[in-house]
Parts: C-alpha cells; sequence; structure tokens
C-alpha cells in the first residue's frame, strides 16, 4: 500500500491505483476528459497534468501509478501553465459553437475552460472544419468538430456494450471520431455515451435542441422498466419531462442505464394519454367527473359485497400495493385480490442481457409477493380472480394499470372472463383493448407523478421522488384508492406515501424497520447496515427535499 | 271635466324638477373633469366628438352614459341576487327625493291660485330633506355587503361610521339657524332671508350663523363621500370600496346617486345660509313691482342657480385641492370638533335669541 | 404645527387659492401646457429607443437567430417562448420553429438584444406595440416580429454621443 502526498497532504491507496485516485481520495479535483473512474484508462487528453516531484516533465495522473514516497503537486505554476496549453490546443479547432450546442452548460470543456484557463484564443488561422450533425444511428448524431477524441465513447461501447462499431480514423487535426461505413451505431446502451461525452460532440436525437439544460430541474427517481431499477434522475421544466439520465448508484446501475429507460418517459408527456374519468354509456365511454365515475365505483362495489375483486400491478409502489392490499382485505373483506405477475413463462422471450436489462420487465414483482403475501392475500390470486371471473361469480373488479393483458399470456381466456364481470373499472394512463371493455376508466399518475418505494428483485428498497405533476385530473395510486374506498362507503385511506411506508413497515416483516430517511437516494436492503449512513442520509433527504432541483455540475 | 290648476302645476313640476337634477349631472362631470385638469396643467379630455364637434369635451359625459348603458349587466358571482341590484336603486332615488322640497323661486300667481316653485311644500321640509337623504346610506352600505368583495365590505362599513357621525352634525349644525328664523319650512326659511341686517347686509344665515354654516358645510362634503371624506371608495386603498363590483348602468346609478346629492346639499347650503332664491337687496315685492312677476321669477331662479352653482364649484373644486383624511382623523373631527362644535353654536344661539327676545 | 395651521381652515384656503390660480392661468394659457395633442402631435422618439422587437433576417430572408435560447435565459419577464428546429442543409444547425414573446409581460429592458449572440434581435422599430383586445394577439410570433423595418434615425446615436450634431 504506497504512501504518497499530494499538495503537501499524505495519503495511502492500494497498490494499482493512479495519482489520480490518490488526488481524488483526497478530495482534490483534477480537471479531465478522457479519464472516467468506470472505463479502462487511455491517457489520451492530456488534461490531467500533474507534476511529480523528481520526475523531468509534467506527467497525467490518470496513467502513473502511486507510488512510495511520490511527491504529487496538482496547483503549482507549472501545473497551471500546462493545463492552459492543453486547453489551448484542445480549442484550436473547436468549433465554439455554444450557442447552438446543446451540451452548453453541462459541457466539460466550457467548465474546464473557465475554470484553468479564461484566456482569450490566440488562434489567427483558418481552423479545420469536419463534418457536422452526422447521423450515427437510430438514437445519436455526432459533430466532428466538437469531438476532443477521449475515445471514452468507444471504450465504454467496446467495454460494456462488447459493440466495437466506434473508432477514430486518421491522425492529428484531422483524426475523426466515426462508425464503420454502412454499420450504425444501433445499440440499446447507445445513449450512455452521449452522457460520458464531455463535449457536444454526441448528442441525443431524442432531447437534440428541446431544451437547454440550465432550464431543467431534477427529481431523483427510479426507471420502472425492468426489475434492475436503474436509479435516474428526471429532468422536467414547467411540468413537462424532458430526459431521464441515469443517477450513480453502485448498488444498482453504476453510472448506466439503457435506452429503453431513458426514452420510455414520452408516453407521459404524450396528448393520447387518458386525462379524465370516462364511463360506459349506451355507445362507448364518454368523458366524465370525478365525481360521478365515483359515484358509479361505489355503487358497484357496495353492491358487490365479498363479491368485489381487484387486480394490482407489479408495477406500482409498495405505498400503494400496500394501500390496494389493505383496501380489499381489510376495508372492502374480499380475499380476490391480486397482481399478474410476469414471470419467465408469461412473458417469454423479453430481452436480457448480463449487464443491465432484466427479462422481467416489472420493477416492483418482489415487493408486490412480498406485501401480498403479509396480507395473507394467495400468491396465485390473480388466477383465482380469473377462475371467479370465468365461473360469473364477479360484481366488481378494479383493476390497476391498464397493462395488464400485455402480462398475461392467455390474453383471450382473460378477454373474455372479463366481458362476464358485471363491473370492471380500470386505472389506466393510455387507453387500450383493456380500458375500452371497462365501464369506468380512471385517469392514473405515473410513476414519475407520485412518490413511493419499490423493492428490486434482490431486495433493495429503492425511493423515487414526484418530478411532474399529474396530468390532466389524473390521480396517483394512492389517492385513487383512497377515493375508491370512500366511494364503497368505508373510510378514506391515508394518502401520504411516508405515512403509507410506515405503516407498511410496522406490517410486511420483510421490511425490517426500515425508514424513508434510511432508504435515502441510494436506496437500502432491509436489515442491512443502512443505518451506518444515516446522518449523512437525513441530510440529504433534508437538503434535496422532493428530487433536488440543484444543478448538476460535472 | 276641467283639471284644477295645481294638479297641473304638481305633475310638471314632479317632472320637470328631477329632470332639470339629471341633466346638471353630466354639466357637473364636464366642469369636474375640464377644472380638474386645468388645475393640475392638463387639458382634459376633449375627443369625444359629433363631426368635427367637441363642444369643449362636453361629450365626453354623453359618450360616458351611452357606455355605461350598453355595458353588460354583469353579477359577480357570489354576489347577493337581489341587493346587490337594489343598492344602486337605494342610493339614487333617495337622493333625487330630497330634491323634492327645495324651492327655486318664490310663489307664483296663476290664474288665481298659489303655485309653490318647489316640487312640494312642506311645513317640515328640512326634517324631510334629512330623513330620506339618510336612506341613501343604507344603498352604500348594502352595495358593499352584498358585492361580497373584502374592499367593498370595508368600504361599506367606512360609509355606514361616516354617515352616522357626520349626519347628527348635519343635524345639528343647522338647528341655529332654524332657531332663528322659527320655521322647517324651506320656502319660509328663504323669505325669512330677504330682510336686511342692520340696513345694509341680507339677513342671510350666513351672516346670523357663520359657525354653523362652516360645520354644515364639513358635514356636507361628509354626506357626499366627496374629497376629502370619500373614505367609502378610497381608490388608493380600497380600489373603489363599496362600486369595486359595479359596472355598467349600475355602477353610473351610484355615480348620478352621488352628484344628485352634491346638487341637493348644494341647494340646501344656498337655501339655509345664502338665503335662497334670494336676489340680494331686492325683496319679492320689489321685484315684482319692478320687473312683472314673469322677471321676478327669473331673475330668483337666476339668483339661486347662481348661488348652487358655486357651491357645486366649491364641492368640486375643494376635491382637487385637498387630500383624503385618514379613517382615524375623520372620526376625530366628526365627533370631537365638528359635533361639540354644533353643541356649543345651537346653546349660543338660544341663549342670544332668549336674551334679545327677552323671557 | 401652530394653532393656525391646525385650524386646517386657513391652509385650506390657501390650498384653494393655489388650485384656482392655476386654474386661471391654463383656461387663458392653454396653449403652454405640457400636454401634448398625441396622436396629431407627437414627440420625436429619442435616437436609442427601446421599441418593439425585430428579428434579423439575412439577405436571403431567412432568420439570423439559431434558437440558443439566451435571449430567453437572459430575458427577466420571462416572456421569450422559443420553440427549436433542425436547421436547413445550407443554414444554421439550429434555428426557430417558434420564436413568441408575449408583449404583456415584457418589461423593454432589452437584455434579450445584448445576450443576443447572433444580433439577431433587436428594438429599433422605433414602434410602440398596438393595442389589441385579446392576450392572444399581444404573444407575437415571427411574423410579426420580422413585419417592420429599422428605423433610419435622422440623427443616429453615435454622433450624439461624438459632439457632431
Ligand atoms: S462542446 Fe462545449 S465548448 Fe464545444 S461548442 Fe459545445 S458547449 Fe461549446
Ligand atoms: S465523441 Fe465525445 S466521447 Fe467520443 S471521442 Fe469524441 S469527445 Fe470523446
Ligand atoms: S426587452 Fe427585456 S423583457 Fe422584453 S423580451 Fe427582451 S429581455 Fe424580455
Ligand atoms: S439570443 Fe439571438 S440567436 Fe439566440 S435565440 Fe435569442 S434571438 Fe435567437
Ligand atoms: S484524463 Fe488523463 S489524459 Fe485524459
Amino acid at each position: 500500500m504506497p504512501k504518497l502526498t499530494v499538495d503537501g497532504r499524505p495519503v495511502e491507496v492500494e497498490a494499482g491505483q493512479t495519482v489520480m485516485n490518490a488526488a481524488e481520495k483526497l478530495g482534490i479535483e483534477i480537471p479531465r476528459f478522457c479519464y472516467h473512474s468506470k472505463l479502462p484508462v487511455a491517457g489520451n487528453c492530456r488534461m490531467c497534468l500533474v507534476e511529480v516531484e523528481k520526475m523531468p516533465k509534467l506527467t497525467t495522473s490518470c496513467t502513473t501509478p502511486a507510488t512510495e514516497g511520490m511527491v504529487v503537486l496538482t496547483k503549482s505554476p507549472k501545473v497551471k501553465e500546462g493545463q492552459k496549453a492543453v486547453l489551448e490546443y484542445l480549442l484550436i479547432n473547436h468549433p465554439l459553437d455554444c450557442p447552438v450546442c446543446d451540451k452548453a452548460g453541462e459541457c466539460d470543456l466550457q467548465d474546464q475552460y473557465f475554470a484553468f484557463s479564461s484566456t482569450p484564443s490566440r488562434m489567427i488561422d483558418q481552423k479545420v472544419h469536419k463534418p457536422k450533425r452526422i447521423e450515427l444511428g437510430p438514437t445519436i448524431k455526432l459533430d466532428q468538430e466538437r469531438c476532443v477524441l477521449c475515445t471514452r465513447c468507444v471504450r465504454f461501447l467496446e467495454v460494456y456494450a462488447h459493440d466495437h462499431s466506434l473508432g477514430t480514423v486518421n491522425r492529428g487535426d484531422r483524426a475523426i471520431l466515426t462508425v464503420f461505413p454502412g454499420r450504425p451505431l444501433d445499440n440499446i446502451y447507445s445513449l450512455n455515451t452521449v452522457d460520458l461525452c464531455p463535449v457536444g460532440a454526441l448528442t441525443s436525437k431524442d432531447f437534440r435542441f428541446k431544451k437547454r439544460v440550465w432550464f431543467l430541474k431534477n427529481a431523483d427517481s427510479v426507471c420502472t422498466f425492468c426489475s434492475n431499477q436503474c436509479s435516474t434522475v428526471v429532468q422536467h421544466d414547467e411540468g413537462t419531462i424532458y430526459r431521464i439520465l441515469p443517477r450513480e448508484n453502485e448498488k444498482v446501475n453504476g453510472p448506466w442505464m439503457c435506452d429503453t429507460g431513458r426514452l420510455e418517459y414520452r408516453f407521459i408527456n404524450a396528448e393520447e394519454r387518458v386525462k379524465c374519468p370516462m364511463v360506459r354509456r349506451d355507445e362507448g365511454q364518454e368523458r366524465t367527473t370525478w365525481r360521478e365515475a365515483m359515484e358509479a365505483v361505489g355503487a358497484a362495489f357496495k353492491a358487490a359485497g365479498s363479491r368485489a375483486a381487484g387486480l394490482a400491478s407489479p408495477r406500482m409502489t409498495n405505498e400503494s400495493l400496500f394501500a390496494f392490499a389493505k383496501l380489499f382485505v381489510e376495508t372492502l373483506g374480499s380475499k380476490l385480490a391480486g397482481f399478474v405477475k410476469a414471470d419467465a413463462g408469461l412473458v417469454e422471450g423479453a430481452p436480457a442481457d448480463d449487464f443491465l436489462i432484466k427479462a422481467d420487465k416489472n420493477p416492483n414483482t418482489r415487493g408486490a409477493e412480498e406485501i401480498f403475501a403479509a396480507w395473507g392475500v394467495e400468491v396465485d390470486g390473480a388466477r383465482s380472480v380469473l377462475e371467479a371471473a370465468e365461473g360469473g361469480k364477479l360484481a366488481a373488479l378494479l383493476v390497476m394499470d391498464q397493462a395488464l393483458l400485455e402480462r398475461v399470456p392467455n390474453r383471450e381466456r382473460w378477454l373474455k372472463a372479463l366481458a362476464k364481470v358485471k363491473f370492471v373499472a380500470v386505472a389506466s394512463l393510455a387507453e387500450n383493448e383493456l380500458t375500452r371493455l371497462a365501464h369506468v376508466v380512471l385517469p392514473l399518475a405515473s410513476w414519475a407523478e407520485e412518490e413511493g418505494t419499490y423493492t428490486r428483485f434482490d431486495g433493495l428498497v429503492q425511493r423515487s421522488w414526484r418530478a411532474v405533476p399529474p396530468r390532466g385530473e389524473a390521480k396517483d395510486a394512492l389517492g385513487l384508492l383512497s377515493q375508491v374506498a370512500v366511494a364503497a362507503g368505508k373510510q378514506a385511506l391515508p394518502l401520504v406515501a411516508e405515512a403509507v411506508f410506515k405503516a407498511l413497515v410496522a406490517k410486511v416483516r420483510c421490511f425490517g424497520s426500515l425508514t424513508y430517511a434510511a432508504i435515502g437516494k441510494q436506496g437500502a436492503k432491509a436489515g442491512s447496515g443502512a443505518a451506518t449512513h444515516k446522518v449523512e442520509i437525513v441530510n440529504l433527504a433534508k437538503d434535496k427535499g422532493a428530487g433536488g432541483a440543484e444543478a448538476r455540475t460535472w | 271635466m276641467t283639471i284644477e290648476i295645481p294638479y297641473i302645476a304638481a305633475v310638471l313640476k314632479a317632472i320637470a324638477f328631477p329632470v332639470m337634477a339629471l341633466n346638471m349631472i353630466p354639466v357637473l362631470v364636464w366642469i369636474e373633469r375640464r377644472g380638474s385638469a386645468f388645475i393640475q396643467n392638463r387639458i382634459g379630455p376633449n375627443r369625444a366628438n359629433i363631426g368635427s364637434f367637441t363642444f369643449l369635451g362636453l361629450l365626453h359625459p354623453f359618450a360616458d352614459a351611452m357606455k355605461f348603458m350598453f355595458k353588460e349587466p354583469f353579477r359577480p358571482e357570489n354576489a347577493h341576487p337581489v341587493f346587490y341590484f337594489l343598492a344602486p336603486a337605494l342610493v339614487v332615488i333617495p337622493s333625487l327625493m330630497a330634491l323634492a322640497v327645495i324651492p327655486i323661486a318664490d310663489h307664483v300667481w296663476v290664474q288665481g291660485h298659489e303655485i309653490s316653485m318647489s316640487v312640494t311644500e312642506l311645513e317640515y321640509g328640512i326634517a324631510y330633506v334629512f330623513a330620506v337623504a339618510s336612506i341613501g346610506v343604507l344603498g352604500i352600505a348594502i352595495a358593499g355587503w352584498a358585492s361580497n368583495n373584502k374592499y367593498s365590505l370595508l368600504g361599506g362599513i367606512r360609509s355606514t361610521a361616516q354617515m352616522i357621525s357626520y349626519e347628527l352634525s348635519l343635524g345639528l349644525s343647522v338647528l341655529g339657524v332654524l332657531l332663528i328664523f322659527g320655521t322647517l319650512d324651506l320656502n319660509e326659511l328663504a323669505r325669512g332671508q330677504g330682510a336686511l341686517l342692520w340696513g345694509v347686509l341680507p339677513k342671510w344665515g350666513v351672516f346670523l350663523q357663520p359657525v354653523g354654516f362652516l360645520l354644515f358645510v364639513v358635514a356636507c362634503f361628509a354626506e357626499a363621500n366627496r374629497l376629502p371624506f370619500d373614505l367609502p371608495e378610497g381608490d388608493s386603498e380600497l380600489v373603489a370600496g363599496y362600486h369595486t363590483e359595479y359596472g355598467g348602468f349600475k355602477f353610473s346609478m351610484f355615480f348620478m346617486g352621488e352628484y344628485v346629492s352634491m346638487v341637493t346639499l348644494a341647494s340646501l347650503i344656498a337655501t339655509l345660509f345664502f338665503g335662497g332664491w334670494q336676489v340680494p337687496w331686492m325683496t319679492t315685492t320689489a321685484l315684482d313691482a319692478h320687473l312683472g312677476e314673469l322677471g321676478r321669477t327669473l331673475s330668483q331662479i337666476a339668483a339661486f342657480a347662481v348661488k348652487i352653482g358655486f357651491f357645486l364649484w366649491l364641492f368640486i373644486w375643494v376635491r382637487w385641492t385637498l387630500p383624503r383624511f385618514r379613517y382615524d382623523q375623520l372620526m376625530r373631527l366628526g365627533w370631537k370638533v365638528v359635533l361639540p362644535l354644533a353643541l356649543v353654536n345651537i346653546l349660543v344661539t338660544a341663549l342670544v335669541l332668549l336674551l334679545a327676545n327677552g323671557f | 404645527m401652530d394653532f393656525k395651521e391646525r385650524i386646517y381652515l386657513w391652509e385650506i384656503v390657501k390650498g384653494l387659492w393655489i388650485t384656482l390660480r392655476h386654474l386661471v392661468y391654463n383656461l387663458f394659457h392653454q396653449r403652454s401646457m405640457p400636454t401634448l395633442h398625441y396622436p396629431e402631435e407627437q414627440r420625436p422618439m429619442p435616437a436609442r429607443y427601446r421599441g418593439r422587437h425585430r428579428l434579423t433576417q439575412r439577405d436571403d430572408g431567412s432568420l439570423k437567430c439559431t434558437a440558443c435560447m439566451l435571449c430567453a435565459t437572459a430575458c427577466p419577464a420571462k416572456c421569450i417562448y422559443i420553440e427549436a428546429q433542425e436547421g436547413l442543409p445550407e443554414g444554421t444547425e439550429k434555428r426557430p420553429q417558434v420564436y413568441n414573446i408575449d408583449m404583456l409581460k415584457c418589461v423593454y429592458c432589452s437584455l434579450c438584444v445584448e445576450a443576443c449572440p447572433c444580433d439577431a434581435i433587436r428594438m429599433d422599430t422605433g414602434l410602440m406595440p398596438p393595442p389589441a383586445d385579446s392576450r392572444e394577439k399581444f404573444i407575437y410570433r415571427i411574423e410579426e416580429l420580422t413585419k417592420y423595418p429599422a428605423i433610419k434615425h435622422p440623427n443616429p446615436p453615435f454622433l450624439h454621443r461624438c459632439g457632431k450634431l
């Protein structure tokens, strides 16, 4: 374990660590372009120059191994000189079209220029021009002029996505990043390269020109498109979501996430969403008010008594699942509740890989199992519901989430069974086959519009904050379930996620003694040593509140 | 069937007097606007025109009237459905009614019938005026309450308190004059002021009762809700007070009510303190002898018009000179200055009369 | 306050006298009042008057604006709304699809003009925005923003400044 000093401060690092790692351990900031803690070291940008005693020249800290007795200076005049020179060199041919560059505001080159150089350009010759707006593939556009040739993108694709489509060609000031002719960059992880790119060379076609980054506000969230549950940041402005970025979380996804998770936010903004309640009249469904819709639901559930049933969804938060089980088991006194689990048999051929993407496309299957078990709902509850429906024994059914039929293996059988139920209410985001069959459709808030926790397949409980208010008249699941209880003439259910979570922890044993504070931003496993970080996490939760709106710096 | 002359005269007067009073409104509005403009080194409204004639801006009040009439009759959602509409009428009707007993000239003789030159002649005329005028405050209070607006409510409450305070002084400050002339009939009052004082000065109330006159004028300003006592409206703090929620014709009724009560109060001041229709130094008999009955009546009307014209102008003039009182100042003035002074004034007058007439 | 002021009556008379003086003077000197008979009479616009906005154009008529949104960022009234789109192959990479200024919110500070890196927006039309009867009509779109040319000043501001005029 070599001991060394950086800027006069002693530090000890593991063998094989670099000077950069040592400085980071001390919290000393060294500018960099090509170095990334999760990628192999390339050492080609020269931005991370430091002075090491007894070395004749400045050296790149990201490639220099830390050795015993090293004396490193990161802020000496010589280093500063070197950093300025490197930046000037990088900027010689840089187009500096920041006003139209999507990266402006979160660009490492901009930030580091202001932090480490701030000297005017001395370049008087014509800059080298290279192609701009190149379509690299379905998701990405490349600007070769802006590229600083750090090869972060190349390394990421090779190491994590096993994709060798990107590469640099030519030399000197003609060097460019490119793909092989006729082989577009088409990879489910491709948008990670946009995050990685320290400059505006790679831009996401989805986000391109939609919004300047400094207008965006952040809300910490969790990706709900597969059971890997990547930690995310939802970036939004004035009630509209603009993009979703991964949030670094060692326990889950590192700094990465897949393109599906990044792009699936679009249905939340979509115009076609169910925005107000609808009831079925003689010909088709008509828009109506919550009041009228709930009167219909209430009448049906009162009449149904114990012949009422409910189908939850493994896409719901732990809190809403708990409220759902409570509604049916305790409030309505019906044992016919369940959720449709998407086990391997049900969703055959769902894509999965060894990196992030999991076959189960529902984020909270484990949470649903645990909570329903605690309420004494049989594991195969959905099957009983189906059988009861087929037997014509169901008078009222509440389905949470319109995607039910996409999860079941035998949808024909389900459709026939559902048609036999006297009253079907569907809480839904979008219209589909299922909502067309419903007697009442209730607008449901999406995951970005509600607060709650999710249990990952490995038992990690993660928290998600509300980013935007629900569209139209949509209600979050807790509010909706409480309305159903009230309509059925029972007591209202609690509406605040944290309160529900407390009740949940008290009832469901596998949640141990978790609290929102203990879960924090990084998530926690029940019974794991999360409490040791408690103080820090509490502070975080307090400072950043519901989805910290602070600007993310590089 | 012959219709008796007095009945015809009564009907004619009942129509002519309110019409005259209402017709003064546009003129007053015009004077108020242009006058205030000149006082403030502005030009004032002068654009409304027929063809290329603007009549010095006289058409603006008419344009306003048209606008008021054709605006949507709008009721704020939470305003009271009945009282909201009742309030403007409650303001404008009493102020018109109060005019009924104001004489504009001495009696005339038509075919052997003696006809008074007021809508009606009541023995207790002045009491009638005060009685009717005090209904107006109800209109304002109701308007403030029925609009369901916090500013309006404040305006209504202010106006109630203000009216109660100043109505008292209004009544008390004229008692001196009434004591001296020994009558409540306004025509008699005017006639009584025709004599000469020490052979030179007309025997006008203002000379006999200077303090009473000042107090009465102050109370009149408060009664008419004119600056410096326009606290029920208080534009800068209450938006427009009791009529914030009113627009169109209903607003114009408040507007008319204000101006008609200005006319009433100006006539009262003229009648009580400036000899009413008396032409100075000329009694009715003397005028009759020189000008004939028609000439006498016309000159008396002219004299009266000049007098109320001056006081109307005073209302306007003061408005553009003085700033608004603060509410506590208004109340202090009403209860601690005007009221005690009025009482002392009555006491002194009564004592003097007692001494002069012997016990 | 001495007794005379406290009585207030004398002060009122003094005040009335002042207003009467103004009234009478103005009645006979109407010409000398400072009021202008707008719109027949108009004060000349100062050379650097900040009028309604203008989006400048290139020689070929395309907008100079690159939809960088720096003006919208600088605007203290948050009244500029821009939607960007891909530029034409021959033009800049980015260009505005929607460019709206809400003139009811605008405070005429001209910070947008200062912020623009492309000289794409100016306030040199010398015009005041005309009245309109709906909020919609106060939202100026690209068409309204390119409708009026810049005014040519008889006395350009810089000449003023160096004392040549
Ligand atoms: S990459 Fe950075 S420095 Fe280069 S144009 Fe974009 S914002 Fe500007
Ligand atoms: S595109 Fe970006 S990440 Fe890739 S080499 Fe260029 S600068 Fe680096
Ligand atoms: S002038 Fe000021 S307020 Fe108006 S659009 Fe420009 S920056 Fe915004
Ligand atoms: S700052 Fe200039 S170029 Fe940028 S969006 Fe505004 S007007 Fe267009
Ligand atoms: S970060 Fe060390 S060379 Fe690029």
